[in-house]
């Protein structure tokens, strides 16, 4: 798990004078799913299809499994491509499709056949390898293709947004299939995709970019509670954003005071390095918790007032306006049994952890 | 209003297609005249076709023209209709613009030049000179229509064969080809219809050889040969009538198989 898969170094990328990548630099592990999140424009389809052989980088270097891919084409790369269009050949039976990467090795018919039949299978598509491919559904397509790559056994499998064409029930079947396969198969796969959720929910560590860079590689957990900066913790959920003053610094602590919320002693890893002075403290919706008689006892509590309440089933969605502030904060609450749904104009009063604010630069 | 517009429509088709129509009727009638009333059913003018040895070899002048126009066009269509539909390249507008304007160009312009200048080069007029006029003004409508094709062509489809492993020439074999292929049919028999029923260039450049529009040209002249030219022109007519039918029934086919949504015909 620890050897690297892929390896990119100062990646950069232009169209004309458009800078699409920005001396990309990292590694991707051997059998780690990986992915590549970020709005749209931010070059994440062009480092996938860099890393694939489709775009030739101006300058850096590109190594999959220690072996430097300058100069070697896409034919002849130990990668396979799921397409965001799937690019199932319409001219050919689904068989033919998965075999299509076989053809080059000649091997006997029946070997053939029983090959494809066990990646079909692998993909949930056990006998359907005599209907015609323009005959199948968007998530079919999506397994054949799946299938017409992992025949191949690449030592990577990239996929280009390939759950953005599948309706919501669909695509949430798929994300934890694809994880599945993952697991079964072990190979290295590299997601693309713009829905931070799909990329929490599939991936060991994820990349998020912007403007052509990379502005945070981390575990999902690590990227949602610990953002590096204001535009990753609003890209990845949601998230409130107070300024805040350093008070104090020592040794592993230290101390803010935050507009609204009031002062709090914090560990240094919710903190970026070098902190002083005036920063912003993120802190999310779910967090935060409008206290109600007989709640267990809260760390820090905060007074205000509701300016707005949405309910929603589950949940209820709060604007909260602290006292001493001018912006609303979100709260988010579950709907629990016994638990009032506040309205509009009410006094609420907050509770919250020091452990769940986190400081950004500001 | 309604009834003018019905009387409208029917008088258009009446002149488009009367003329026609009046080609297999006297093409079986029996007089060397060409006029009513009809008096009687003969098949010597098809016979007399069967039998000029003339009309022969320039018939087969001309299929050899048409079929070597329309591969050649058609070949040298894929290769500029990929270039302009796929890639980015300084002059692209410039350079197609003037690949196709033999499209709009008098054909009687580009009989003379290339008369003009194969001869100053020294080169025989033959079969090849004729071709070449063809294969310029037939190049324009078979970038046309296979310029659609290839930018209806998913790219991720060329790009999935060579990810798959193959060269980029298994991959113009076995995905792009076919996936084009009802183009390729449809710009093969447009060329092929064009060259077969071109006279001006063919006239001009066609020496001893002639081909059938010149041939039929030069017919003329005797009107006891007009009835067996009727007969030729009615065979020409079930000739094209076959063709349509089968590009169209070839397009179908094409959009049926790759599920593509039908999008009309060339016709």
């Amino acid at each position: 798990m620890s050897k690297p898969m892929i390896q990119l170094e100062h990646i950069n990328k232009y169209y004309g004078n458009y800078h699409a990548l920005r001396d990309v630099s990292c590694e991707i592990k051997e059998g780690e799913f990986f992915s590549l999140l970020g709005p749209s424009g931010c070059g994440k389809t062009t480092l996938l299809r860099t890393i694939a052989g489709f775009e030739t980088p101006q300058s850096g270097h590109l190594a999959i499994d220690g072996a430097v891919m300058d100069g070697v084409p896409a034919n002849k790369r130990p990668t396979n491509m799921v397409f965001q269009s799937y690019a199932i050949f319409p001219h050919m039976s689904v068989a033919e499709n998965v075999a299509y990467g076989l053809r080059r090795q000649r091997m006997p018919k029946a070997e053939l056949r029983k090959r494809v039949e066990a990646a079909l299978a692998n993909v949930g598509l056990a006998g359907y390898g005599d209907r015609a491919a323009h005959a199948l559904s968007g998530g079919q397509r999506q397994r054949v293709s799946l299938a017409r790559a992992l025949i191949l056994k690449p030592k990577v499998l990239l996929l280009d947004e390939p759950l953005s064409a599948l309706d919501k029930k669909m695509r949430e079947n798929m994300q934890s299939e694809l994880r599945h396969l993952q697991r079964s198969v072990g190979i290295t796969f590299v997601l693309v995709t713009h829905d931070q959720e799909e990329a929490l929910i599939m991936s060991d560590r994820v990349a998020v970019m912007f403007d052509g860079e990379i502005a945070q590689l981390a575990t999902p957990q690590e990227l949602y509670s610990r953002p590096i900066n204001r535009k990753v913790a609003d890209f990845i959920g949601s998230m409130n954003f107070l300024s805040a003053d350093v008070t104090s610094q020592s040794s592993g602590k230290i101390s803010v005071s935050i507009a609204g919320l009031g002062g709090a002693d914090l560990t240094i890893d919710q903190a970026p390095a070098g902190t002083t002075g005036a920063v912003c403290a993120g802190i999310r919706p779910e967090l935060m918790t409008i206290v109600a008689t007989g709640d267990a006892a809260h760390e820090h509590t905060a007074d205000g007032k509701i300016i707005e309440a949405q309910y929603c089933g589950d949940m209820t969605y709060y604007d909260v306006l602290l006292d001493g502030t001018t912006e609303p904060v979100s709260v988010s609450m579950r709907n629990t049994s016994g638990r009032a749904i506040l309205k509009e104009g009410n006094t609420a009063q907050i509770g919250w952890g020091s452990d769940s604010v986190v400081l950004l630069p500001a | 209003m309604r009834f003018g517009l019905k009387a409208y429509i029917g008088l258009f088709m009446l002149f488009l297609y009367a003329p026609t129509l009046l080609l297999p009727v006297f093409a079986f009638n029996d007089s060397t005249i060409v006029a009513f009333p009809l008096s009687g059913l003969t098949f010597k003018w098809m016979a007399a076709l069967r039998d000029t040895a003339a009309l022969h070899s320039a018939t087969l002048n001309s299929l050899f023209i048409a079929v070597t126009t329309a591969t050649l066009a058609t070949m040298l269509g894929i290769l500029a209709a990929r270039a302009s539909a796929r890639y980015k390249f300084p002059g692209r507008g410039p350079i197609m613009g003037f690949i196709m304007i033999p499209m709009a160009l008098p054909e009687i312009i580009i009989g003379v030049s290339l008369l003009v200048v194969l001869l100053q080069m020294g080169f025989n007029l033959s079969l090849w000179a004729i071709i070449l006029g063809h294969v310029l003004i037939c190049t324009p409508f078979a970038i046309a229509i296979l310029r659609s094709a290839f930018q209806r062509l998913d790219p991720s489809m060329e790009e999935a064969s060579l990810d798959l492993g193959h060269s980029r020439f298994a991959t113009f074999m076995q995905i792009t080809l076919p996936l084009i292929m009802p183009a390729v049919i449809s710009s093969f028999l447009i060329s092929f219809t064009i060259s077969l029923d071109e006279f001006v260039i063919a006239f001009f450049l066609s020496g001893t050889e002639p081909t059938l529009p010149v041939y039929i040209w030069g017919q003329l002249r005797f009107p006891r040969k007009i009835p067996s030219i009727m007969a030729l022109g009615t065979l020409l007519l079930l000739l094209s009538l076959c063709i349509l039918v089968f590009a169209e029934y070839v397009r179908r086919r094409g959009a049926r198989k790759t599920g593509i949504e039908d999008q009309g015909g060339m016709w």
